[in-house]
């Protein structure tokens, strides 16, 4: 049973061409002449004045969308994810489109839990909705909690990233890997594969986190013994590791050096980094897994034209750059340039292989998984 | 009752649903050794606490240890950094690769490994911590206490172990029985210390296993109900038995004649029952908050060696100007002391009056109001918060989501504080002084206002700083009533945690360490002012 299979040939542009081809088109923009008055002066960034909202040249939003969208003046995003990255997405999107973003920000459960009260008792105060399991989000869907809209970049989407006509998305991939903390590991000594989590001069000194952290989680541990070793689980129970909440305390403990090696996000270890903690991240030999993260508009929300215009920029070239080179992650636009982290690029298709699963086999049998686990990890949910 | 559906109790929601599956739930391995856990935690730590807490007590009140103003402050100071600071503070002192006490112990080269990740490593967090419950609780017992009573033993030839085992101590018994039942029940409701030491080695205590099956997918919130109510159980029983151990005896000692409290000289024992409180405030205060420090004001808290935590170099104040200049850190002070000083005042009038109506009224059923005050005594925080959500959302009230469900979450979670300190201060004025001038011919409101209330007023004040104080810290109820806009210090803490920022959670940690201080600080000396 093919569990995974490594993501397809997407043509990651670098950089530079990236920055060369913006502004080219941010030229054609101006030259096409209607959004010459008053319109904004980044060069990358041409917010069409009158009728349609235009990023990079492309049609983020219609007319009627984007005036109902300036009335209404901002959204209230729901989201799982980070609170740190989803401040600096607001950000960026609140100067590119003027609209402002509450962002309400809770781990899944209590999340989960919030909308279905607020539903019952007939509030709807989510504009937008977005989190990495896919199994809970289908739940939302048959709820009637998320309601489809088709995105203005519908065509540029591969089939994989848009679901049910448009009910949701998935709008960025981030990648899992192995870290270590450089003063008690130094380079040479690093491992280089996951299989070199399994060696037992880490036991003891290896952690990682909950599959029940996440969608996240169990992308990994699929793919570790789906691709890696059959029998990964149980040796890296033999290596006795740290099992810990989620990446958080992983990141935490690895900063310390309270283990040696750990599987992280590099995503979430560079603000850590930035600040100077001895701790890497290396491209495993087997390659980066991926997971997802879901995106939906919700039902009845107080902004629904904002909230269009915010699913529309998530998706558009202009928004799936700034999540490359910005926050670290993969953008599902085959147009988009690949992502950066901390000044250095993750590799693409081509250098690396970027592992995704098969999201409707994960969605069968993610109890039984994390149900054996557990037990093979001799760790009690 | 959500513990006894299979769906929630939202409105619309089956009610006819009813299942005793939740309550099965809890007897799977896990979720029993959770309670199992609970049980020891809270036994073990509770026996630290009394330990502490009777013998700072005693030294600070009866003897002649030296130093006696230092011995009263470590009594109280800890009470400034809350469970989760502590948890913090020790998980990077006594971890067990990297503990800071674990460097140490390597560069002396003695071959032992601290592991405060264990249930043993939870006992002592949580026993430092709660030490001074029981300490004032004690002391003020032990200074009431007629000295005669002590001085007939000793001229029937007692020593002095036989002066304090057979009379001082069964004189201060309901103290004793009452802080032990306090700290029992704070401790097996305590979310943040287990949650932050039993995580990495699998340990669960009831409260953490709860937010595990609220947080983790899939949700349980049935079933972390149903946890919710065994441990309500288990305090209700244990506070029915400490009202049946109190009340079969009288323990009236406090005479109101004039007395100096007799002095108990330790001689040789002077300086090393100094030491015992000086130890005791280096772990509690004094190690932790260095070990905040290191990861405060150092670029990043790897260390490996001895020297790398004593060198001045790499210090910065980067960090503490990112927190103090957030608007995150903002918002949530400002949260914080608007919930507290709401809850305090609101919480202070509510309180005022149910206790003017218990014991000044004649109100028909006013020993009941006396019960409902006392009775979230009883309900764990975490429970409360889940509670308040799913009561309060459904209202047409727009409270939820804004600061409003806190102050009323906490001013019925710390009804039991404010109550007894309302209590306290209205049964010190005699009920003549008021009749007096409702005889004078003034109307009972008037003379409620203009008599008692002035003489309570300082009363009002020290119970409305209680409020404060506990609102500030509180976090377990927190946790499921804040939304990004509505976070609290204690939020911002533990989100940095659980999000892998432990250098930040540090930071915040001893900045609200140190509010928590000057409000209590200035908070005496209004107090004193106002008490004149």
């Amino acid at each position: 049973m093919e569990m995974f299979k490594p993501l397809g040939p997407r043509a990651f542009r670098s950089t530079s061409t990236m920055m060369a081809i913006m502004m080219v088109l941010a030229l054609v923009a101006v030259a096409c002449g209607d959004s010459g008055d008053g319109s904004t002066s980044d060069a990358a960034a041409e917010v069409g004045s009158g009728d349609e909202l235009i990023l990079d040249g492309e049609v983020v939003a219609d007319a009627d969308t984007w005036e109902g969208a300036q009335e209404e003046g901002g959204l209230t995003l729901y989201t799982g994810w980070g609170a740190d990255n989803e401040a600096v997405f607001a950000e960026e999107f609140e100067e590119d489109t003027g609209l402002t973003v509450e962002v309400v920000r809770l781990p899944a459960g209590r999340l989960l839990e919030r909308i279905a009260s607020e539903r019952a008792a007939d509030i709807y105060a989510g504009d937008v909705f977005r989190m990495g399991e896919q199994a809970l989000i289908i739940d939302l869907v048959e709820e009637g909690a998320i309601i489809p809209h088709r995105v203005s970049s519908w065509d540029e989407l591969a089939d994989e990233y848009r679901f049910d006509d448009g009910t949701y998305y998935n709008w960025m991939q981030s990648a899992y890997s192995v870290g270590y903390n450089s003063r008690r590991v130094n380079a040479e000594e690093a491992p280089t594969s996951w299989e070199d989590l399994l060696d037992p001069k880490w036991r003891g000194d290896l952690a990682i986190p909950d599959i029940a952290a996440g969608g996240s989680t169990l992308a990994l541990y699929q793919f570790v013994r789906e691709e890696v070793a059959p029998d990964y689980w149980e040796r890296l129970a033999e290596n006795e590791p740290l099992i810990l909440g989620g990446s958080g305390p992983v990141t935490e403990e690895l900063a310390r050096g309270e283990v040696a090696v750990a599987m992280v996000l590099p995503g979430s270890i560079s603000p850590t980094m930035a600040e100077g903690a001895p701790i890497d991240w290396i491209v495993p030999e087997e390659g980066l897994v991926l997971y997802e993260n879901f995106m939906g508009l919700m039902d009845r929300g107080p902004n629904p034209n904002a909230a269009k215009v915010f699913m529309n920029y998530v998706l558009s070239l202009r928004g799936q750059g700034m999540l490359a080179q910005r926050l670290g992650v993969y953008p599902v636009r085959e147009d988009a340039p690949a992502p950066v982290i901390l000044d250095r690029q993750l590799p693409g298709p081509t250098e690396a292989t970027l592992w995704v699963q098969d999201l409707e086999k994960t969605l069968q049998i993610r109890d039984d998984l994390s149900e054996e686990w557990y037990e093979v990890l001799d760790f009690s949910p | 009752m959500a513990s006894f559906l299979d769906v929630l109790p939202r409105p619309g929601a089956d009610l006819t649903r009813a299942t005793l599956d939740n309550y099965a739930a809890i007897l799977t391995s896990t979720n029993f050794s959770a309670l199992r856990n609970s049980l020891i935690i809270a036994t073990g730590g509770t026996a630290l606490s009394m330990g502490l807490g009777c013998a700072l007590a005693l030294l600070a009140a009866r003897t002649d240890v030296p130093l006696k103003p230092i011995v009263q402050i470590a009594g109280i100071v800890p009470l400034f950094m809350t469970s989760l600071v502590g948890a913090l503070a020790w998980a990077s002192l006594a971890s067990p690769r990297q503990g800071y006490l674990n460097i140490l112990l390597r560069e002396f080269g003695i071959p032992a490994t601290l592991n405060v990740y264990s249930l043993g490593g939870i006992v002592f967090v949580l026993g430092l911590y709660y030490t001074p419950y029981v300490y004032l609780f004690v002391h003020s017992a032990l200074v009431l206490i007629d000295p005669e009573h002590e001085d007939a033993g000793v001229v029937h030839g007692a020593s002095l172990v036989g002066v304090l085992r057979r009379i001082t101590f069964p004189l201060v018994t309901p103290a004793i029985i009452g802080s032990a039942l306090l700290t029992f029940v704070l401790m097996i409701e305590n979310f943040s210390v287990p949650q932050v030491l039993g995580a990495p080695a699998r340990l669960y205590a009831l409260p953490s296993r709860m937010f595990r099956l609220m947080n983790t997918s899939p949700t349980q919130p049935n079933v972390a109900a149903a946890m919710g109510i065994v441990l309500m159980v288990i305090m209700v029983a244990l506070i029915w038995g400490q009202r049946r151990i109190i009340t079969r005896r009288q323990y009236t000692t406090v005479t109101g004649k004039g007395f100096r409290p007799r002095r108990i000289a330790l001689g040789k024992w002077r300086w090393p029952a100094f030491g015992l409180v000086a130890v005791y405030l280096l772990l509690s205060v004094i190690m932790p908050v260095f070990a905040l420090g290191q990861n405060a004001f150092r670029p990043f808290a790897y260390a490996d060696r001895l020297g790398d935590l004593l060198t001045l170099e790499h210090l910065t104040l980067s960090k503490v100007t990112t927190v103090l200049q957030s608007g995150t850190f903002e918002l949530s002070l400002r949260n914080s002391f608007t919930i507290g000083i709401a809850a305090a005042v609101l919480g202070a009038v509510l309180h005022m009056t149910m206790s003017y109506a218990v014991y000044r009224s004649k109100i028909r059923g006013r020993q009941a109001i006396e019960y409902v005050a006392m009775a979230p005594l009883a309900i764990p925080a975490l429970l409360m918060g889940m509670g308040y959500l799913w009561t309060w959302l459904p209202l047409p009230l727009p409270i939820y989501g804004t600061i409003t469900i806190f102050v009323l979450a906490y001013i019925s979670r710390f009804m039991p504080q404010g109550f007894r300190g309302a209590s306290a201060s209205i049964l010190s004025v005699h009920k003549d002084l008021e009749e007096s001038a409702f005889l004078s011919g003034a109307s009972r409101l008037r003379a409620t206002l203009y008599v008692t209330v002035p003489l309570i007023r300082s009363g009002v004040v020290a119970t409305m700083l209680l409020l404060l104080m506990l609102s500030m810290r509180e976090l377990s109820a927190a946790l499921f009533l804040f939304t990004t806009d509505t976070r609290v210090l204690s939020i911002v803490i533990y989100d940095y945690w659980e999000s892998g920022r432990f250098d930040m959670a540090a930071t915040v940690s001893l900045i609200y360490s140190a509010i928590l201080l000057v409000v209590a600080l200035v908070g005496r000396k209004w107090l004193s002012v106002g008490g004149q």
